[in-house]
């Protein structure tokens, strides 16, 4: 076929291809809507590089896909976990220089996009140039090829657009049809222009399906036989004869009209979308009828989920429930999970004749996978109807394990209360049996929710009975999670780190790969947070190598945050700017953003860069839902935040009124305590705190900066020393902040040290508002003492030549910062207060 | 895109010949902001050359100060800001 119009693709592929081949291995996408010619662009660029080992893989169109199918075209084995089977592909392409392709990756199964993930993060290393067809149109915002997309560099993507009306008169050169009137009836698409000028009649069809109809309508009977069971069985030329029941007579014809082409092992469509407006054109006997025969000709493959496919379509419940939770089984153990759920909810369409404990079991495992995919909604409905056949059966302990589920699947939904209260109840109807697996397994779950709400105490109590259960029982497996969660609040607690380098050890031994990544997590954040930057380097490293070669990205993600949240302790603004963006890029990302969020907004904060407050207002957004203690971080950044553009009121309203001496994180309770004292709260009661906090709070502002400083934490040295009112400590202060670079806190000292008397000390940006005692702008002083003479808003306004609004927005301002109920009660203390009334 | 307004100071005062060497040295900017798809638009320069106020369109306040390194340009403050001109109101809704 022609190639029109698609030098400046092939000359990006080459490119690629050129690169690929020194060394700088890569995978580029080629993107285009259906029939746009991507298959023939790459076909035509494969056979230009003839002198590479190409391999070529498809996804198919099936309604559920054969999980990683495309591994089967490359020659690559499936068997195994996924991680050897993941290495293996990395082995086989990676192989010397290669060009490999694969189709259609729009309809890729789960395990297959997570290979695409894989394979993109590790081709750099090799000389093999990946290349991935999909269409660009049939991928809304949340399809998971996404994800893959998200990762791909613009310059790593290939676009194919529709022919221009120079294109389309150059394919129509020699026919008869007007190639103005044919551009605009196919808008351009090439497979649409040829499908129309193959048909051979003048007039053009209003669809791609009625050209592809109007093309094989003048086969003969058995030309159309062969295309309808290639249709639906596809190509394979002795799966064709099979569901013929004869040498496939037709296909000559079908080959000479160019409705089907030759391929590997038999024939194919020129395009999916003949296939499919074949397909979608048999009558509904004859279709389920094929498909039974494509089921009985295809027994005892290995290509499982085609099986379940062709036993739905053709009716048959026993084949659908022999086929379909296999299917399942082997997708999960591949890691799709997506499809593992579709194949079960296809088993549970036909599962009305079977006995309600089975249909239970097939809920249980669609709703696990569906868990595993992010689809609550879908889980919880599963896990309630499975709740239901298990309570008819009088089977407690189901019954109870299973409210166990519902309950983390809730927590997973964000309905809290109803998480807790299913997990209650999943308890004490455990708690009647002879204490078990079910029952341990719910004590952890109780202490992890406990922990994430930052319930330490019951955390600490459900985390050591399970502890105690677990051990009872002799199950190591067991031990892991219970372990890790009281491990992690001891650390809060700053009781030590004993135990969760206990769980660490114990996730290594006989944990899941993403226990060990919730070890890591907890022990780098804890470490993070009591400063201990060496350890908290170390954690950082461990935890975000074995995240990262697993693809476990939310684990991963929340490392990053705190390795910016790190660097930002350390005054390394470059590193923290480009972890939390690498996080805050990350289409999946969610939860794991906030740390992210608070480390960039307190970097922008402090630099005195713009837009602080949207990251802020979207963390506020993310933990709505939160107890209060759990948006402490966040206040306290706000609160600083305030603090630094001279708003203190601001910055006090933010710190709220929690008692500091309450709070078990013992460095929140430190940090929260200083920022108290800083805008000038009363000083209350706040319990042990850690030493640089107590230093601080007792006036030894020297002292607590030494130890910032001795602890590697440069921008908190210069805000201890900030508190100081010796010029010497505050010229310090200065230049320290200085040096980072960090300009409101300059400022800040710097006015500090102006009222001190010293000289010498640049005068910075909007001075007069934090001069004033009251925290008033200039302008709102000036309305203060027009209050203050007893006149109106509108006598104000004409005054100061504003609106009336205006100067309704300044009076409640005063009012506020005053403290203030009314203009008469500010009026009486202008008047009185000569001073305060006073511009400065 | 966002933009924002840069302001910078050159206490040694800026310094662009007007020669290929000149040229060259804008195209390098240009070139490093397009890898961070921040882009310069344009730029005043105070009399004595020491303060420059430059319009950027990009991502972030960490990408313009990003690139402000890589072509070691100093960066005092950054502001987001909008285009307001005599005519705005008669676009108006």
């Amino acid at each position: 076929m022609t190639l029109v119009e698609r030098g400046a693709q092939l000359a990006d592929l080459d490119h690629h291809l050129a690169a690929a081949v020194a060394g700088a291995g890569r995978l580029v996408v080629v993107g285009g809507e259906a029939g746009v010619g991507k298959t023939v662009l790459v076909q035509r660029f494969a056979a230009d590089s003839d002198d590479l080992r190409v391999l070529w893989a498809a996804c198919d169109g099936f309604s559920t896909p054969h999980p990683l199918g495309p591994l089967d075209d490359l020659g690559v084995s499936s068997e195994g976990t996924q991680r050897e089977v993941f290495a293996a592909a990395l082995d086989t392409l990676g192989g010397g220089p290669t060009l490999a392709v694969i189709e259609d990756v729009h309809w890729a199964d789960e395990a297959t996009l997570d290979l695409l993930l894989y394979l993109g993060r590790r081709l750099d290393r090799t000389r093999t140039l990946l290349v991935a067809t999909y269409r660009d149109d049939e991928i809304g915002v949340d399809h998971p090829l996404r994800v893959v997309l998200g990762e791909v560099d613009e310059a790593r993507r290939v676009t194919v657009r529709p022919l221009s009306i120079e294109g389309v008169r150059t394919l129509a050169a020699g026919s008869e049809v007007d190639p103005v009137e044919l551009c605009r009836l196919t808008g351009g698409n090439p497979f649409f222009v040829t499908e129309v000028l193959a048909a051979g009649d003048t007039g053009v069809p209003s669809s791609i399906t009625d050209a592809v109809l109007a093309r094989v309508a003048p086969l003969g009977a058995e030309a159309r036989a062969v295309l309808d069971a290639a249709a639906v069985a596809g190509g394979d030329l002795s799966l064709l004869e099979r569901v013929l029941g004869e040498r496939p007579l037709g296909l000559d014809e079908c080959l000479a009209a160019g409705v089907l082409r030759s391929a590997a092992g038999g024939v194919a469509f020129r395009h999916e979308l003949a296939r499919q407006a074949v397909e979608e054109a048999l009558d509904p006997v004859g279709r389920v009828d094929l498909h039974a025969r494509a089921l009985a000709a295809l027994r005892g493959s290995s290509d499982l989920a085609r099986l379940a496919h062709h036993a739905e379509q053709a009716r048959d419940v026993e084949a659908v429930l022999e086929y379909a939770p296999a299917a399942a089984k082997r997708a999960s153990k591949l890691g799709g999970h997506r499809e593992a759920a579709e194949q079960y909810a296809r088993a549970l369409r036909f599962s009305d004749r079977l006995p309600p404990e089975s249909v239970a079991k097939l809920l249980e495992s669609r709703a696990y996978q569906c868990y595993l995919t992010e689809q609550v909604d879908e889980a919880l409905a599963a896990q309630t109807e499975a709740l239901e056949l298990y309570r008819a059966a009088g089977n407690r302990l189901k019954e109870g394990d299973m409210l166990r589920w519902i309950s983390r699947s809730q927590y997973r939904a964000a309905q809290m209360d109803e998480a807790r209260a299913s997990a209650r109840t999943a308890i004490s109807m455990l708690e009647e049996h002879r204490p078990g697996v079910e029952l341990a397994l719910a004590y952890a779950h109780m202490a992890q929710c406990a922990q994430v709400d930052l319930d330490f105490e019951s955390a600490l109590q459900w985390g050591e009975r399970a502890i105690a259960l677990s051990t009872d029982l002799g199950f190591e497996t067991l031990l892991v999670d219970p372990t890790i969660t009281v491990g992690i609040v001891e650390a809060i607690a700053g009781m030590g780190t004993a135990r969760l380098h206990r769980g660490l050890e114990l996730a290594l031994d006989h944990g899941t790969d993403d226990c060990v990544g919730r070890a890591y997590g907890g022990l780098a954040f804890a470490a993070v947070r009591r400063k201990d930057g060496p350890a908290a380097e170390q954690w950082l490293a461990a935890g975000i190598e074995h995240t990262a070669e697993r693809d476990l990205d939310n684990r991963r993600l929340y490392l990053l945050g705190w390795r910016a949240a790190l660097a930002l302790q350390q005054g390394r603004w470059g590193d923290a700017a480009a972890d939390a963006t690498t996080v805050l890029n990350h289409p999946h990302a969610r939860l794991t953003r906030v740390w992210a969020l608070l480390a960039l907004a307190a970097l922008r904060a402090r630099v005195g860069d713009p837009d602080v407050w949207p990251l802020l207002d979207e963390v506020a957004e993310l933990t709505g839902g939160e107890a209060p203690q759990k948006r402490l971080p966040a206040l306290i950044i706000r609160a600083e935040a305030a603090y630094l553009e001279g708003d203190v009121d601001r910055a006090r309203a933010e710190l709220g009124t929690v008692p500091v001496s309450e709070l078990l994180d013992r460095w929140i309770a430190g940090t929260l305590a200083v920022w108290r004292r800083r805008v000038g709260c009363e000083r209350s009661e706040t319990g042990s705190i850690p030493e640089p906090f107590e230093l601080e709070l007792a006036g030894e502002s020297v002292e607590a900066a030494e130890w910032w400083e001795g602890h590697g934490c440069p921008y908190d040295t210069a805000m201890s020393l900030a508190q100081s009112d010796e010029e010497s400590d505050l010229r310090r202060s200065y230049d320290a902040f200085r040096a980072l670079g960090a300009r409101p806190g300059a400022a800040i000292v710097a006015r500090k040290l102006r009222k001190l008397g010293a000289r010498g000390v640049p005068r910075g940006p909007r001075g007069a508002t934090r001069d004033d005692p009251a925290g008033l702008t200039r302008r709102e002083r000036e309305v203060l003492a027009l209050l203050g003479e007893g006149r109106t808003n509108a006598q104000i306004a004409s005054r100061l030549v504003i609106s009336e609004k205006t100067v309704g927005h300044h009076v409640s301002s005063i009012l506020r910062k005053l403290g203030v109920r009314s203009r008469y009660d500010a009026a009486k203390l202008a008047a009185q207060d000569r001073e305060l009334a006073q511009p400065t | 895109m966002p933009r924002y307004l840069v302001e910078r100071t050159f206490s040694e005062g800026l310094g662009i010949p007007t020669s290929e060497d000149g040229a060259r040295s804008c195209l390098s900017v240009v070139e490093n902001n397009a890898e961070r798809s921040v882009t310069w638009l344009h730029s005043y320069v105070t009399e004595d050359r020491r303060k420059t106020f430059c319009v950027y369109d990009g991502p972030s306040p960490e990408a313009i100060r990003r690139t402000a390194a890589r072509n070691g340009l100093p960066v005092d403050s950054i502001t987001p800001i909008r285009v307001l001109d005599p005519y705005f109101y008669f676009y108006g809704p």
